[in-house]
């Protein structure tokens, strides 16, 4: 800048002198008898004094090669602005499975955060069971109905580091997800039915150390199995067996540490496996840990263990639930502008078991994670799938295609069917769950979806679902003639459920976000 | 050429050429005891040590992205996301009627001045100035301000102190094939209810030179987002490198 300076007073000065010679040599060609006025001269002299002043002051920086001209209008910076603060928004991630869409909220505020959820579907089942009574997963209840699957009410208050969230869940999913909960039968107070309309509900504290640390205490989400409780959050309604059949909340506490903006460690420490209490003698520990290292790029690892979650046996449950999801294509000025696909693998066993817990009851089987035998059968847990979505004409569309498998020896993790009412509780002499049982079974989803808003999605969906054993909801139902018969866990004389091997369904959906 | 057009172009150019020589800043033509007042506003308005920035407003942050990383009060609680651009910054429409016409249709300052205080020239500009905005500086660290920062709604009823660990952790300077350098500290002073001087500290161990040909530095406040470069070649004051 000073030299700049320096060259314009140089050319300045030059000029003025200039015009000045021209103004005197013109006087002088006029006038050539009379010689020029001293005042003149004197000028003429201290300008050339001038400028010899400044070529010498010039002539320093110019030899010296540091001194290079700086632009004399700074370029914008070439980074884009980016939040490297908050973790996880210095992407869009959007576009994921099991997160919402939604780039506003509606219902923010400076203390509360408000929520809203509507989940209501028809299921057109090509068994046509009688009963209309679906079974074997927790995303669907009745067939041939209009049901209003979940609605949700709730949000979060925050100030400053203070957290709550409560979100109530009301329709089928009140008692069709406490009902594959066992442990409310031991002791009292009849926690399933204080806590059956609550989805989430959990306190905490913001502590703003590295990228932020929570500790919170209460029931939250628990991500296994990738898919989100709330459909519309997922790419298919009908999440395969790895999701539908793994935990969607704990009861318990955790603290989340953002060590960078890109990643998450989350320790549990819960009362079991998707459970309102505790089954035994022990709590389950687990975590997560979420890494996003770009915008298109998704891993999660879910890890637990040490939970005793049968009743009345000290068997020793482990799972490990691992997914990736990776967005491959992205161009918004296509009619087709974005593909993606998530992956999902999980593995997990049971061991231990054998002994008398509570006097009088009859204590489980002893079992073992691999290489049983008839006496102490292998009691394990292998499954996987895949989805891939594709969106158009920017996310007013969007098409699914997707599933997935699981083995399941000893068939801890399938779900009992609803069988004349029974739960996880009482169980059900037409669908036992023992070790040395076997359960396979498959699943595939396609998908297709109308996204008019951010807050809506009107979905239609064909499932077909397989299992090597009776499984599925028949034409004649699961429901005794004239409703359900005595004790859910006994037999009812004279009467068989309708149990098939395969389920074909179509799934019709709207579902909302505020 | 009669000798009166003669004299009129000597008269015209003379003029102008001592009026462009008047163009010198004075702080390039002046010793420092001889700067006016006037010199010094002007030094601290424009010079190598001053940028104006017209700052960028970074995409709200969804409901959801705020619950998923961790903080459902980042930046400073419940703005919404894109319905009301004014709620990211804290300034609504109502705090533009009247005297704020330095903001734009959005809320976004028209400018905000970036200014490397700790320099000698620039403190004593503001002495001269009789600046009283300007921040007590020790002279050990580094020190770039950026002047009035509407923060209404980061600030508001937020611990200073949290605050600043957020924008300390959200700022640096950059230059190419270098280490960022963090500040060490921040420091944040509120100008009435809305407005905010903010003073990043540097370590003067690391060492800045006339070879660090360009500076980069870029601040993240709440949601407004500020990049500017410095030049250290440019940043000599009687040939001496000041910062």
């Amino acid at each position: 800048m000073r030299k700049t300076f320096q060259r314009n007073s140089l050319g300045i000065v030059f000029i003025s002198l200039l015009g000045l010679n021209w103004g005197t040599q013109a006087l002088s060609a006029q006038n050539t008898d009379s010689p020029p006025p001293a005042d003149v001269k004197k000028q003429i002299d201290e300008l050339k004094k001038r400028i010899d002043q400044l070529e010498q002051q010039m002539k320093a920086p110019a030899a010296a090669p540091a001194a290079a001209t700086p632009p004399a209008t700074p370029a914008p910076p070439a980074t884009p602005p980016v939040d490297n603060d908050t973790p996880f928004a210095f992407g869009d991630f959007t576009w994921m499975n099991a997160v919402p869409r939604n780039h506003d909220s509606v219902f923010d505020g400076k203390y509360f955060t408000g929520e809203f959820r509507w989940d209501s579907n028809y299921i057109y089942d090509y068994n046509h069971p009688i009963d209309h009574s679906l079974g074997g997963t927790t995303e669907g209840t009745r067939t041939g109905e209009f049901v209003l699957q979940q609605l949700n009410l709730g949000g979060d208050f925050h100030w400053e580091g203070v957290q709550a969230r409560f979100l109530s869940q009301f329709g089928a999913v009140a008692t069709a997800t406490p009902r594959n909960d066992a442990s409310p039968t031991i002791g009292q107070w009849d926690i399933a039915d204080a806590y059956r309309y609550l989805t989430e509900g959990y306190g905490g504290y913001h502590i703003n150390y590295k990228h932020g640390v929570n500790i919170q205490a209460g029931i939250f989400m628990s991500y296994i199995g990738l898919f989100s409780y709330y459909s519309f959050d997922n790419w298919s309604y009908q999440p395969s067996y790895v999701s539908s059949n793994t935990p969607w909340f704990f009861n318990g506490f955790r603290v989340q540490y953002f060590p960078t903006n890109k990643l998450k460690f989350e320790p549990w420490l819960i009362n079991g496996w998707q459970s309102y209490g505790k089954f035994n003698g022990r709590q389950g520990v687990g975590g997560q840990i979420l890494w996003r290292p770009t915008e298109k790029w998704d891993f999660v690892f879910n890890s637990y263990t040490a939970g005793e979650d049968t009743l009345y046996t000290h068997r020793t449950r482990s799972h490990e639930d691992d997914s990736m999801e990776f967005k491959y294509y992205d161009n918004p000025k296509k009619l087709m502008h974005r593909m993606a696909f998530s992956l999902t693998f999980d593995i997990g066993c049971e061991t231990g078991g054998g002994q008398t817990v509570v006097v009088g009851t009859t204590p489980g089987q002893k079992v073992v994670c691999t290489h049983g035998n008839a006496n102490t059968p292998a009691q394990n847990f292998v499954g996987g799938m895949m989805y891939h979505r594709w969106w158009f004409d920017r996310d007013k569309f969007g098409a699914t295609v997707g599933g997935g498998w699981m083995n399941n020896p000893g068939r801890y993790l399938v779900l009992l069917p609803p069988i004349d009412g029974a739960t996880a509780s009482s169980g059900t002499p037409y669908f036992t769950e023992n070790p040395g049982q076997q359960f396979k079974a498959y699943d595939f989803q396609t998908t297709f979806d109308w996204m008019p808003t951010q807050f809506v999605t009107w979905r239609v969906e064909f499932t077909q679902r397989g299992s090597d054993v009776p499984y599925f909801t028949g034409p004649g139902g699961i429901t005794p003639p004239g409703g359900n018969n005595g004790n859910p866990g006994s037999i009812t004389p004279g009467w068989t459920p309708d149990l098939r091997k395969q389920e074909r369904r179509w799934i019709f959906a709207l579902l909302v976000r505020l | 050429m009669n000798l009166k057009s003669i004299a009129e172009k000597t008269l015209l150019v003379f003029p102008v050429g001592l009026l462009l020589m008047a163009a010198d800043p004075a702080w390039t033509t002046k010793e420092l005891p001889a700067w006016t007042e006037d010199d010094a506003k002007n030094f601290l308005a424009e010079s190598p040590w001053v940028k104006t920035i017209k700052p960028a407003l970074l995409p709200g942050l969804s409901e959801w992205q705020r619950r998923d990383g961790g903080n459902m009060t980042a930046e400073g609680g419940g703005k919404s996301s894109g319905l009301d651009l004014n709620d990211l910054t804290g300034i609504h429409p109502k705090d533009r009627d009247g005297a704020r016409t330095d903001l734009d249709a959005n809320g976004i300052p028209h400018r905000i001045i970036v200014r490397w205080d700790s320099a000698m020239p620039v403190r004593a500009a503001q002495i001269k100035a009789k600046n009283e905005d300007a921040p007590d500086l020790d002279g050990e660290d580094y020190a770039i301000t950026v002047y009035d920062v509407p923060l209404k709604g980061a600030m508001y009823n937020v611990d200073l102190k949290v605050l600043a660990t957020a924008l300390k952790r959200n700022a640096q300077i950059k230059e190419e094939g270098k280490k960022d350098l963090k500040p060490s500290r921040v420091i944040i002073r509120q100008n009435g209810s809305s407005m905010a001087t903010i003073i990043y500290f540097f370590p003067r161990s690391v060492r800045i030179t006339t070879d660090d040909k360009r500076l980069e530095f870029d601040a993240l406040i709440g949601r407004l987002y500020l990049a500017q470069y410095f030049y250290p070649p440019e940043m000599l004051f009687q040939g001496k490198l000041e910062l």
